[in-house]
């Protein structure tokens, strides 16, 4: 999350080809964030996203946000090896996109799934 | 037809990871949401857990269009496929399946009333496409399943009664299918409970612990009569406790229930209990159990869903033989000491020796008719035939209750070292074995019969 409001998210080019598409054809976007051990989630939505290379500057954060899902899995009963696998990614296939969050929604799972974070 | 077949997918759809969902709106906004079950319905379409009226759930119904990412746990291989909406189901093997598979999750965590299936969401598989990622090979299969079942079902042909039959699967499982912990339990006589007959691998037999229906994975197994299988209990455990938490703060429940004690393993990350039914009688469930996070796949219900069928027909086929073949020769007569008060409690036919409690039910029943007569006559050998023929028994209609009941009596007189035993004889009989002297006190009855 940038200090203006945009957020970044990192994915792989190969993995998302119809995704990337739909972006750059101007589609809105939904990212949904889920944290392993409660599965306490929510969900982010934008009319637009650009898309942008990803860089050596995104290292250091994917490095850490990765090092917490394979934690937060292996807290959950997951073996090392199977946290690893479940978090690994192919280096050569990154790109970015970037869009500014504008309605926010809880997604833990349950009967309040859904409802809209109101500022 | 899809390209790839989606029978070759099935690990995929074990939930290992919540799998990824994505809808959009009639405006093409789309939505993103975790889902716990993908459900293999057959080699053309999955079912997809309805349990709550949300934004993917509107959207379903606009569009009548999803798609659903899946992770292979092996492989790490994943896989993308395009639905189609076809209707929702409210009743029926797939909507009970994955009903009772929520169920048994649920209930670990006293939810039963809100982390509940509304319906089974059918959709046709229109497309599937590999993702690519890092993947890893296939590690090669440990246990052949096939071969083990064909070794357990073999193993079975040389078993003469329900008793040897249930050990012996218990311990085939363990040594063909390396599942260490494993426990038959049988229905009751108002098929509203089960009860523990055989076990292996525990510290303590839990021989004639009880289960009601609907309670667990066990309970649930029997009450639906579908195999449940649970690969993550921490996984589920804390997705439950996500709902729970939610569900609670909006007021929908109010205390936490205690857990439920199960006599097993204390902390099993893998449970399976598959029914052991003749049609739509369930007679019984296998349990299997383990420390590993999914250790039974859909491999392993396949192969102990046989292995049960084969349990189930050696059961009628027990029940049909027989039980009438000549007599073995008596026991030794064991030579008498001491005294021991037997009492009976004929409101629920409970036993006591002395003040400790041993058994009630039909197996109570059964216990003290045997040692009233024995001290009325002397005699030692009876017949499972005039058991099932004595009215005042009040036996249920089903015949293998009789041989799980006398199963049970054995083991818990044999678990107590008590003064009595039941000794096998040749089919059909057995042998009461009475090492001391026995009164009897009935209550509401004053008259007490000593042996002399």
């Amino acid at each position: 999350m940038r200090a203006d409001g945009t957020m970044r998210v990192v994915l792989s080019r190969a993995a998302n080809t119809k995704a990337l598409d739909a972006i750059r054809d101007g589609s809105a976007v939904s990212v949904t964030f889920t944290a392993a051990p409660d599965h306490r989630a929510f969900q982010v939505k934008a009319t637009r996203a650009t898309i942008c290379e990803a860089s050596s500057d995104d290292e250091p954060e994917m490095t850490r946000q990765c090092a917490v899902f394979r934690d937060g899995l292996v807290e959950i009963g997951f073996s090392p090896a199977l946290a690893a696998g479940f978090s690994a990614f192919d280096a050569t296939q990154l790109q970015a996109i970037e869009f500014r969050p504008e309605r926010v929604f809880t997604q833990t799972p349950g009967p309040g799934a859904g409802a809209e974070f109101v500022s | 037809m899809t390209e790839i077949c989606l029978g070759v997918l099935r690990r995929s759809l074990e939930g290992v990871v919540a799998s990824v969902l994505a809808t959009c709106d009639s405006d093409g906004v789309p939505n993103v949401s975790m889902i716990s079950q993908v459900h293999y319905v057959d080699r053309d379409r999955v079912a997809l857990s309805y349990q709550f009226f949300n934004k993917t759930r509107r959207n379903l119904l606009q569009t009548r269009q999803a798609s659903v990412q899946i992770v292979d746990p092996e492989t790490f291989a994943h896989h993308r496929m395009v639905l189609d909406y076809e209707r929702t189901q409210t009743a029926g093997p797939v909507f009970e399946s994955m009903k009772a598979k929520l169920a048994g999750i649920a209930s670990h965590h006293g939810m039963e009333n809100v982390f509940r299936l509304l319906g089974a969401d059918i959709f046709r598989v229109r497309a599937i496409e590999a993702v690519s990622g890092p993947t890893v090979p296939l590690s090669v299969e440990i246990w052949p399943l096939l071969a083990a079942t064909r070794r357990t079902c073999a193993a079975m042909d040389g078993c003469a009664d329900l008793e040897e039959l249930l050990d012996c699967v218990t311990i085939h499982l363990n040594q063909d299918f390396g599942i260490c912990h494993s426990m038959i339990l049988m229905v009751d006589d108002h098929a509203d409970r089960l009860y523990t007959l055989a076990s292996h691998g525990y510290a303590i037999s839990g021989i004639g612990s009880e289960v009601a229906f609907g309670e667990g994975v066990i309970g649930v197994a029997a009450r639906e009569n579908v195999p449940i299988r649970i690969g993550h209990m921490t996984r589920e455990y804390r997705y439950s406790a996500a709902v729970s938490d939610t569900a609670r703060r909006a007021g929908i429940v109010g205390e936490e229930r205690p857990g439920i004690p199960f006599p097993g393993l204390p902390a099993p990350r893998s449970q399976m209990a598959v029914p052991i039914s003749a049609g739509a009688q369930v007679l019984g469930v296998l349990l299997v159990e383990a420390e590993e996070v999914m250790r039974f796949g859909f491999e392993e219900e396949d192969a102990l869903s046989l292995v049960a069928g084969q349990i189930a027909s050696r059961i009628a086929l027990m029940c049909r033989q027989d039980l009438e073949e000549a007599a073995e020769s008596s026991p030794a007569v064991v030579p008498l000491s001491g005294v021991i008060n037997v009492r009976f409690h004929p409101f629920d036919q409970s036993v006591f020796f002395g003040n400790d409690y041993l058994i009630k039910g039909v197996a109570g029943a059964i216990l003290w008719r045997l040692v009233r007569e024995h001290v009325a006559t002397g005699r030692t050998e009876f017949t499972l035939r005039e058991l099932r023929l004595d009215a005042t028994l009040r036996l249920p209609a089903h015949a293998e209750n009789l041989d799980a009941r006398l199963i049970l009596l054995r083991k818990r007189l044999e678990e107590r070292s008590a003064c009595l035993r039941i000794e096998k004889g040749g089919r059909g009989r057995f042998h009461l074995v009475v090492t001391s002297r026995i009164t009897l006190e009935e209550i509401g009855d004053p008259e007490r019969i000593t042996v002399v």
